[in-house]
């Protein structure tokens, strides 16, 4: 028989186990490589903070795919004013092997993974518009989806197509280079032609990419850098509370102040 | 002699070819139905006769599917081999879903519509999803059989995209020439007729739109800003419209003749978008809350 001390020490002992094991699962979930599956005739290449696994015949397109997640990382950090995630695979499919369409790329933020198809894949026709530029933009694109997954406040800001995909495109797209910038300019003009026909209020706008970028856009030069971020963070999930408190104006005199600005920018 | 010729040939065709250029290659007549027809801002008739001949190409459904047809009413189904009760259960309620959207808005006309039942390996979509077709009047669906979804679903789905084509050809020239529905109002009135005008059985199946706005209420995010399911938002933004203005004025809203569908909707109500967003969250709290959800719209 144990004295009662004895049994209290193993049972403390036991403790200290299931919380150093349960630790160490946190901390391997945060930095380490995502368990993702690679198919065994495809080859992993590594940068400082990135892998792209890409099967062989394919290989030389993980130079520049990394270049641009380096490049995205270091542009997020600097957003972000912390360190995001490391250990993020990025998929380059062969178009035999390819799950999607090929105008496709996505991200599983869970599991740090980024998929698309691989630059030297893309027919001659397609590469007219998935150029260089479409995968440095891309690849950034994806990337803050898997920076901003453990940010989120609530599940409520993921629901918001202006704010879950207009933060990573506007990071993306103008907040990257020139190139880039100039590379999507036809966004001006999809808000340009939502002017002329009236449907910028909130009730009629349409969500797209390039109109939630440039909602995100007014957000951050008229409120200041990291609005969209604050917004994205806030805890408690009630968006109006949280514009009231992190703007300081009602969703009602938000919406008066963007059309105002699109009439001043556009 | 022949080089000779042969340029007189070809400067005589120049001239014809220049001739044609100044004078726009039309009799005088033509010349006023092409100004009539470019003063109404349509769009130019050789755009729309290759529209019609790319949307002709577009409409030829899979060769891989050998179509065997079923037809009921104005409906014709087209179903793989060895899926005929699939078309018989779709041919059982086509009758109601065209009741019920020619009486909602008001419509005779459109006879023939096709409805395509694919097989899984002929469909690239979700399961999830149906779509219609207007250009070709068709609605198509991943066949019953092959698919995850209740018998409710597909008879929501076929109201709402039969609803689809209908809307379309009510407004006619104006869909197809200039103006643009938003979201809110393409796919809520659609799905206002196919759940809130419909009936009990289907309201029961679709008890999560209700929730879904009693949570935003409940959170106070009211404002169009913060609108993530455009189904549920646009069921309760047509339901305020038509609680506010009656089921004229939507009418008049799909038949006015202005140039885009924010000119026509402040003409019909008065408000600009963001007036009437604001009467929208005032008048939704209420109403959520006096809603028998199940009985339907009884306050229309």
């Amino acid at each position: 028989m144990r004295s009662k001390t004895e049994a209290a020490l193993v049972g403390l002992n036991r403790c200290l186990l299931a919380v150093l094991v349960f630790g160490m699962l946190v901390i391997s979930s945060r930095n380490g490589w995502a368990a993702t599956e690679i198919p065994a005739n495809w080859v992993v290449v590594e940068s400082e903070h990135f892998r792209v696994a890409v099967s062989d015949r394919h290989r030389r397109d993980a130079g520049p795919i990394l270049e641009y997640a380096e490049q995205a990382r270091d542009r997020m950090a600097a957003y972000l004013g912390e360190e995001p995630v490391s250990g993020v695979t990025i998929f380059l499919y062969d178009r035999a092997t390819f799950p999607s369409s090929p105008s496709s790329a996505w991200a599983e933020p869970r599991s740090r993974e980024i998929h698309l198809l691989a630059p030297s894949a893309q027919t001659q026709e397609d590469r007219r518009w998935a150029d260089a530029r479409w995968y440095e933009k891309n690849i950034f694109h994806e990337y803050v989806h898997i920076a901003l997954e453990p940010l989120a406040g609530s599940r409520f800001q993921r629901q918001l197509f202006w704010l879950n995909e207009g933060l990573p495109e506007y990071l993306s797209v103008y907040q990257s280079t020139p190139a880039i910038r100039a590379r999507y300019r036809h966004y001006d003009q999809e808000i340009r032609d939502l002017m002329r026909n009236g449907e910028t209020a909130f009730l009629h706008l349409p969500w797209t990419y390039g109109t939630a970028a440039i909602f995100v856009r007014y957000l951050e030069e008229e409120y200041g850098e990291g609005t969209a971020l604050a917004l994205w963070r806030a805890s408690s999930g009630l968006m109006s509370g949280a514009v009231v408190s992190i703007l300081g104006v009602t969703p009602t005199e938000l919406e008066e102040r963007w059309i105002k600005w699109l009439d001043e920018t556009y | 002699m022949d080089q000779v010729a042969g340029r007189n040939v070809l400067r005589a065709v120049s001239d014809c070819r220049s001739r044609g250029r100044r004078q726009g290659g039309r009799s005088a007549k033509g010349q006023r139905l092409a100004r009539w027809w470019r003063e109404r801002g349509y769009l130019p008739l050789s755009s729309l006769m290759i529209s019609v001949a790319l949307c002709s190409l577009v409409s030829v459904p899979a060769e891989a599917v050998s179509w065997e047809r079923l037809e009921a009413g104005d409906f014709v189904i087209f179903y793989a081999p060895g899926y005929e009760r699939d078309a018989r259960l779709l041919a059982s309620w086509v009758d109601d879903t065209r009741a019920l959207v020619h009486r909602f808005l008001e419509v005779d006309g459109l006879t023939t519509v096709r409805v395509y039942l694919h097989p899984k390996e002929d469909w690239s979509r979700s399961p999830y999803q149906a779509y219609a077709q207007p250009h070709d009047r068709s609605v198509h669906f991943l066949t019953p059989a092959d698919s995850p979804n209740e018998s409710v679903w597909y008879r929501k789905n076929l109201i709402h995209e039969y609803g689809h084509l209908v809307v379309k050809h009510r407004m006619g020239r104006k869909f197809w020439g200039y103006r643009h529905l938003p979201d809110w109002f393409e796919e809520g009135l659609v799905e206002y007729i196919a759940v809130m005008a419909s009936d009990d059985e289907i309201r029961r199946n679709y008890r999560h739109y209700f929730d879904e706005m009693k949570t935003v209420v409940h959170r106070g995010d009211t404002s169009f800003l913060f609108r993530t399911n455009v189904y549920a938002w646009g069921i309760f933004t047509i339901a305020f419209f038509l609680d506010r203005y009656g089921h004229q004025a939507l009418l008049d809203l799909l038949g006015s003749r202005a140039r885009t569908f924010a000119q026509a909707f402040e003409q019909v109500t008065g408000l600009t978008a963001g007036e009437f967003s604001g009467e929208w969250a005032a008048w939704l709290p209420e109403y959520i809350d006096t809603l028998d959800w199940v009985r339907g719209a009884s306050r229309q």
